[in-house]
């Protein structure tokens, strides 16, 4: 076990591993996303309220779901970095944070397009949208701490720092939100149990697995050119491209 | 070393001394009951709120909209099942409103009419996804 | 002999007194930022009321993030930070003191101010108090932010700081304005213990991550 996190760390072994399973694991995702969301879009049975428009489900939550997953995923690496200086957690950091601002556009967007017809309006100053565009912004600013240092070492800690004071600062944020105003529906599925139907519910969850496959792959790339930029000098590098030729 | 450990020692004292007093605060928050939305039943009950703006959420009456013909006036009942409450609104309704679904009004209570002055109407989906088939399924069976 | 926490605390205050623009400055630019919003949203005194709160709250936020530069910048610029890292002595309490100066200077005269600017928003008297008391609790929040975004940039002051810090301020201004609305309700004691609750939970975690923030420049 130990070993393989120690294998995982490595940027030479982590390097030759993502490009092998990348292919795999990206067209894989792509299959699954595309057989939930078709699937939720032509197959599944009309809601009973909503109509036909509930059907951006399939691509808000899984959205949703991934966008708010990469910052707990990088609250994680950021203690690994500030405890053990596990450079792969930086690499893991400043690569999932534009997928994590992409997906929280994603699902403020794909968000939109839904409050439309069902609560009349693009946009309310509701809890749950107001702390997702504050998501965007935390995102956001990380991603602009990456250049406003001279040190590579510099930039990993500073990020850390403000994604773990982030990190903490997060719920707090949801909550004070949430007494501010709410009217998005609550969870509809909790570990309890579900309160959507069936026939709906496994095409979104086929979705949001996919969902978390395909930011998988492109995380895995991302932290392949990040590692790229980091190690372009080192031997293992040119050992594996002039392999390749 | 000595000077090291002193340092740690106000380090560790700061820490626990600020996040007791902090607690002590959340504690105290929590004690105090708070309301954040009214159902027509704290409404109508005898103590009286005192507020300007306030929000009341509840299901829409069956039968009891009233949409004005030559304005956006309408008129209808909230309630919780116990008690109702009459809303006025004037604007344009969203499109999930409707009899029976949940519905949430921003304004002000009118203790001497008892009618709740909505500025605001938003029509709350409920977090339920069910097909069409199964829900006419289970009013058939009730 | 007096103590070096002391010490650090009089030259602190006497640099923040000899320059004007690091006294003055938040000063002139509350009051100005003030200003511009009659100029926007005309002086009609029923709308200036609602928004008061929210005026004030935001101008201080904002005049707030000029002041952050000076916390760490200088003692980085002319070597005084190198010196104390190596002193031994207790970094949380000597960033305590020094973030302690930074609000008295710059957000003290700024609450005084306030409750004299809140009469020309038609705030109620009441009101006013319970304005002054959240901003009592939630400036310091809003100086240990920019104290933290300041030690993060401490090489270049950018705007990145700011970036940083007004999101993570969120909920002490939301508190804030939710007390200041709900002055005359029962809810009013629910946000004032939060937003206590929220500042000194901030105290040890960020002067902490200001310090940690401050050793990766010296790495």
């Amino acid at each position: 076990m130990k070993q393989l996190f120690n294998q995982l760390i490595s940027f030479p072994y982590f390097f030759k591993i993502a490009q092998k399973s990348f292919p795999y694991l990206f067209l894989l995702s792509i299959l699954v996303i595309l057989l939930g969301v078709l699937w939720g879009v032509f197959f599944s049975p009309v809601d009973v309220t909503q109509g036909e428009v509930y059907r951006i489900i399939y691509l808000h939550v899984p959205a949703a779901s991934v966008a708010q997953s990469i910052y707990y995923t990088m609250v994680i690496a950021s203690i690994t970095y500030l405890i053990w200086r596990i450079k792969m957690a930086s690499v893991f950091m400043i690569s999932m944070a534009p997928l994590g601002a992409i997906f929280t556009f994603l699902a403020l967007f794909t968000g939109a397009v839904w409050g439309q017809p069902t609560w009349g309006t693009w946009w309310v100053w509701d809890a749950r949208l107001t702390s997702t565009l504050i998501l965007l912004i935390l995102y956001l600013a990380i991603i602009s701490l990456f250049s406003s240092f001279d040190r590579r070492a510099s930039t990993d800690q500073a990020v850390s720092i403000v994604v773990l004071i982030g990190g903490i600062n997060l719920p707090i944020i949801k909550l004070s939100v949430e007494w501010w105003n709410t009217l998005h529906q609550s969870a509809s599925m909790t570990l309890s149990g579900s309160s959507i139907d069936n026939e709906m519910l496994i095409p979104l969850l086929i979705s949001i697995f996919g969902f978390y496959l395909y930011v998988t792959a492109i995380g895995m790339r991302k932290m392949q050119v990040e590692i790229l930029k980091r190690e372009i000098s080192h031997n293992w590098v040119k050992e594996i491209f002039i392999e390749k030729r | 070393m000595r000077t090291k450990r002193r340092n740690r020692v106000i380090f560790v004292s700061s820490l626990v001394a600020s996040l007791s007093v902090a607690f002590i605060f959340i504690v105290l928050a929590m004690n105090e009951n708070v309301d954040f939305y009214y159902t027509p039943s704290d409404l109508t009950s005898s103590k009286i709120i005192n507020k300007d703006s306030l929000r009341i959420g509840g299901l829409v009456q069956e039968d009891s909209i009233k949409i004005s013909k030559d304005s956006l006036k309408t008129n209808f009942l909230v309630t919780d099942l116990e008690n109702s409450i009459e809303v006025y609104y004037e604007g344009i309704l969203p499109n999930l409103f409707k009899e029976n679904s949940g519905v949430i009004a921003r304004g002000f209570y009118d203790y001497s009419d008892g009618i709740f002055y909505a500025k605001e109407i938003l029509a709350k989906h409920d977090e339920n996804y069910i097909p069409k088939e199964v829900k006419k399924a289970l009013v058939n069976d009730t | 002999m007096k103590s070096f926490y002391f010490k650090t605390f009089q030259r602190d205050s006497k640099v923040y007194l000899s320059r004007s623009s690091s006294f003055l400055g938040p000063i002139v630019f509350f009051l100005i930022t003030i200003t511009l919003y009659p100029l926007a949203f005309g002086s009609d005194e029923e709308k200036l009321a609602e928004l008061s709160a929210g005026i004030i709250w935001i101008s201080i936020l904002l005049a707030n993030l000029l002041s952050h530069q000076f916390i760490f910048n200088e003692d980085y610029k002319d070597g005084s930070l190198d010196l104390v890292l190596a002193s031994g002595k207790s970094l949380f309490l000597w960033a305590s003191i020094k973030i302690f100066v930074n609000w008295y200077f710059s957000s003290l005269p700024l609450i005084f101010l306030s409750l004299l600017t809140s009469f020309m928003f038609y705030l109620p008297y009441d009101a006013a108090l319970i304005l002054a008391l959240t901003l009592f609790l939630g400036t310091p929040i809003l100086s240990m932010f920019g104290a933290l975004a300041g030690a993060l940039t401490l090489e270049r002051g950018n705007i990145v700081g700011s970036s940083i810090v007004i999101p993570m301020c969120l909920p002490a201004l939301i508190l804030g304005i939710l007390a200041i609305q709900s002055y005359k309700n029962e809810e009013l004691f629910f946000y004032i213990f939060l937003l206590a609750a929220f500042l000194f939970f901030s105290i040890p975690i960020l002067i902490a991550s200001c310090l940690g923030a401050i050793r990766l420049h010296f790495e």
